[in-house]
């Protein structure tokens, strides 16, 4: 897709930034020289290969390696007894969520039960694939199957199947459950009095939705190779969102100092937040001691689907009062979010973004994150938004309907500004939702008729919003200079989507420099200082800012050895545009490219480091319209036009902005129209790209952008991170699209065909020959 | 002084206020005066080895809070939340 968006753009111009260049990684990626992580090959490199649980509930009686270790080609056998135990309640803080140890071990190794289908429970090391496979089908493992639970709701019967007798749930306050459940935790926010404001609301509208599990659907496979060495070091190659987060990872599971880890960021095929845990790194690790070689191990498309995390699938109740001229005063929402095997949903984020864009004075929010026996979920680009949005925009659309309103209008009346407050309490500094919105109702698209329909053919238009937080962690940078003027930039975040071409426009925007003079590498755990990982949106804000502040070390380092070569003071030299000059003199003047031809005869080499460790956040919000048409005799929808609106704060490479946007619009598309895990008694039956339905090219029509530039309060530029937003409007925006066209609302995702046409035919709606036949 | 935000269900222990002023100069003084001055806060906010519980965060000024030495000013304004990450689990029975 190309760019097609416009570009919003504020005040002040720049010589580099606003540009776009093309990104560093262009030429590698498009001739198939970029590195991903099952590019690696190693001497005597081995193959590793898992042997994962048929059951997604049952209890290991015994594993037996005997005939796999006696294979002439196998060098390595591990089970969860070659993992070292994890006993504490140790968390692993992974940039994007968290789990506790000891599960990220039941979820890499099992140990006395597997709590879903596809968790591995050992793994063979062989020198080929096949002699590897052959192996793990050697191993004997007798289990002793268990009663499954796969829907969140059910689980949280008191009489459900309990798949962690140690698990109570934490409660609001703090305290812990008296007795063991499926639900690890409930979160709860309450500001005013919601049954006060209901009772004074002159519209109450409360909805039930129901959200599907859904895989990140990253093109590249998860992979990774280690190397064990004789004298305790480990090097680990891997594609991941975090080498660092990588690294304490493998640290703490397999209780080994991290300075004897250096983790090797190969490029990452996407992540969208599910390539921050690690999967096969330790496993590799442990045979690769065990066999005194390198291990190469990577995933089918089945196990990356069954075997590690997607998005939550929620069940979501959602109640919004409203005065008879559009004003919000009361809100409630109970949120039930799919954690998988293992407590961890993203529900306490979910519980957050629901309804923090809207200015509500009486609110609850109860929020409850349950397992069952499924992959335990991760991260996914925005991760609980989406789906809180898919429920807060939809009964929103309803109410603009019942209030005789431009919906449009009703989320401008009770849009959130600077200093209104967040769910749990924190005013949003300087935020962008209004001019977000303002910008809907000036477009083209917005103010264009829907276009007709046919009498099997409804069209309608729908619209909604959303927001990411935008956080910042921390990020270091490297700054050295060549004697040509060049720079490298080195840096620690994984580039998921173009952040080396962002990264190195700011270096050069600062230096006076082209984007091509600055070489930007993501380097490995020994060479860079701390990052966190890539994920919530964070890459260009953060490590941008990091970017900035390495340039400012390197301009101050750089000017004393300009005065050398003018012959003056270092305080009597100025910078700008990648030239020194004295202030009294302006016509003596020397180049940046010529200072740094000099630095060996001026003082040696330079080196310049940004470190960042926690700016404001910088959230970011947008909105999208979309017009579709829906088939009545099929409930086939169509996406007809498509326009993602989103306040970047400022783009610094605008056409990655856009494809961004567009990205995300895709992805949210296919989480509304087509993507699910479809369980049966806890077994995925489309574990597959055949079955599991990604949006395409013929799916979508080119998705128009509108970049708003509403500076953020903290940062260079005013950047905001873009990554999350794109995902979190689409869902309830397909909805009310679908809505406006038949006058049916569907409130569970995904919006197939089969589940809309039964909605149309309920509702009188559906033509053609089986329009009376909604059972049939 | 710090402007301390209180999350709902802890209001109990603040008589129902959802905000409460507070002395200190860092993070750490001034959690060490709000539990001094709502002792039944402590099982609430911290684990046994005083640390803060993995279900809750820290917010100073809008930045979620990594030391606990990080400075406050006098119109600072400190906001105790859930975690955004993930749920968590106490292990043992009670």
């Amino acid at each position: 897709m190309s760019a097609t968006g416009k570009h919003r753009a504020s005040g002040q111009t720049y010589r580099v930034i606003g540009t776009r260049p093309i990104r560093h990684d262009a030429y590698d990626k498009v001739t198939g020289r970029a590195r991903f992580g099952a590019d690696v090959r190693l001497p005597g490199m081995l193959y590793g290969v898992l042997v994962r649980s048929p059951h997604p509930h049952a209890r290991i009686k015994s594993v037996d390696t005997r005939r796999a270790r006696e294979h002439p080609a196998v060098r390595a056998v591990v089970t969860a007894a070659d993992m070292p135990s994890i006993d504490s309640e140790a968390v692993a803080e992974l940039g994007e969520g968290a789990i506790e140890l000891r599960y990220a071990s039941e979820i890499i190794l099992a140990r006395d039960k597997v709590v879903f289908r596809g968790q591995p429970v050992a793994a063979v090391a062989a020198t080929s694939l096949q002699a590897a496979r052959e192996a793990a089908r050697l191993i004997e493992v007798e289990y002793e199957p268990l009663p499954v639970v796969q829907d969140p709701v059910a689980a949280m019967a008191p009489d459900a199947p309990l798949l962690h007798q140690d698990l109570y749930t934490v409660t609001p306050g703090g305290g812990k459950a008296e007795r063991p459940s499926n639900v690890a935790k409930h979160v709860q926010y309450e500001r005013g009095d919601a049954a006060a404001g209901f009772a004074a609301a002159d519209v109450v509208i409360a909805r039930e939705f129901r959200t599907a599990m859904v895989h990140q659907g990253y093109i590249e496979p998860q992979a990774a190779a280690a190397a064990w060495e004789h004298d305790g070091r480990l090097t680990v190659w891997t594609t991941t969102q975090g080498a660092f987060s990588a690294r304490q990872q493998l640290a703490d599971l397999l209780q080994i100092p991290v300075g004897r880890i250096k983790v090797i960021p190969m490029e990452v095929g996407g992540g969208f937040g599910g390539k921050i845990q690690v999967y096969l790194e330790p496993i590799a690790a442990l045979l690769s001691r065990q066999a005194g070689r390198p291990v190469k191990m990577w995933m089918t498309r089945a196990e990356v689907f069954t075997g590690t995390g997607p998005g939550s699938g929620t069940y979501i109740r959602c109640k919004l009062g409203a005065k008879r001229d559009g004003e919000l005063v009361a809100a409630e929402l109970y949120m039930v979010y799919d954690a998988g095997a293992f407590p961890g949903s993203p529900v306490g984020a979910g519980a957050v973004t629901g309804l923090s864009p809207y200015r509500i004075p009486n609110f609850r929010v109860d929020g409850f994150d349950v397992v069952t026996n499924k992959p335990r979920v991760q991260s996914y680009r925005a991760p609980g938004a989406p789906q809180a949005a898919f429920a807060v925009e939809t009964v929103l659309d309803e109410l603009a309907q019942a209030l005789d309103m431009d919906p449009v209008d009703l989320r401008l009346k009770n849009a959130a500004v600077e200093g209104d407050r967040l769910v749990y309490g924190a005013p949003f500094n300087r935020i962008g939702f209004r001019e977000v919105l303002q910008a809907v109702r000036d477009h083209p698209h917005y103010k264009a008729p829907v276009p007709g329909g046919a009498k099997t053919y409804a069209v309608g238009r729908g619209v909604a919003a959303g927001f990411w937080f935008g956080g910042s962690m921390t990020s270091t940078v490297h700054l050295t200079f060549n004697a040509d003027g060049t720079v490298n930039l080195v840096a620690g975040s994984s580039d998921l989507s173009g952040s080396r071409a962002s990264l190195a426009m700011i270096v050069a925007e600062e230096l006076g420099l082209e984007p091509d003079d600055v070489k930007p590498v993501v380097a490995d755990t020994d060479t860079v200082g701390y990052n966190d990982v890539t994920g919530g949106s964070r890459t260009t804000y953060a490590t941008g800012a990091a970017c900035w502040r390495a340039c400012q070390d390197a301009i101050a380092q750089l000017k004393a050895r300009a005065a050398k070569l003018l012959e003056a003071d270092p305080e009597a030299v100025a910078f700008g545009g990648g030239e020194f000059w004295l202030w009294e003199e302006p016509q003596y003047r020397i180049s940046i490219k010529e200072v740094a031809a000099s630095l060996q005869k001026t003082g040696g080499p330079i080196f310049a480091k940004g470190i960042v460790n926690g700016l404001k956040m910088a959230p970011a919000f947008g909105a999208h319209i979309v017009d579709v048409g829906v088939d009545l005799e099929t409930g086939k929808v169509d996406i007809l036009r498509y326009t993602a609106v989103q306040d970047a704060g400022r783009a610094i490479h605008p056409a990655s902005v856009e494809g961004q946007l567009q990205g995300g619009a895709a992805q949210g598309v296919g989480w509304a129209l087509f993507e699910e895990y479809v369980y049966d008694q806890g077994v995925m039956r489309n574990p597959t790209f055949l079955d599991y339905r990604l949006p395409t090219a013929l799916d979508l029509p080119m998705i128009d952008t509108v970049i708003v530039e509403v500076p953020a309060s903290d940062g260079p530029y005013g950047v905001r991170g873009v990554g999350e937003t794109p995902i979190v409007p689409p869902l309830a925006a397909v909805a009310n699209a679908i809505a406006r066209a038949t006058g049916v609302r569907v409130r569970e995702l995904p919006m197939s065909p089969e589940r809309v046409w039964r909605a149309l035919a309920a509702a009188g709606r559906a033509e053609g020959l089986f329009a009376s036949h909604a059972d049939g | 002084m710090p402007n301390v935000w209180v999350p709902s269900p802890m209001r109990d222990v603040t008589g129902g206020r959802h905000t409460v002023n507070i002395p200190g100069k860092t993070v750490r003084e001034v959690l060490a005066n709000l539990l001094e001055r709502y002792p039944e806060a402590r099982q609430r906010l911290l684990r046994d080895d005083g640390s803060l519980h993995p279900h809750l965060m820290l917010l100073a000024d809008g930045v979620q809070v990594d030391g606990w030495d990080a400075p406050l000013e006098e119109d600072s304004e400190l906001v105790i939340a859930a975690a955004l990450g993930g749920g968590s689990v106490v292990k043992a029975a009670p």
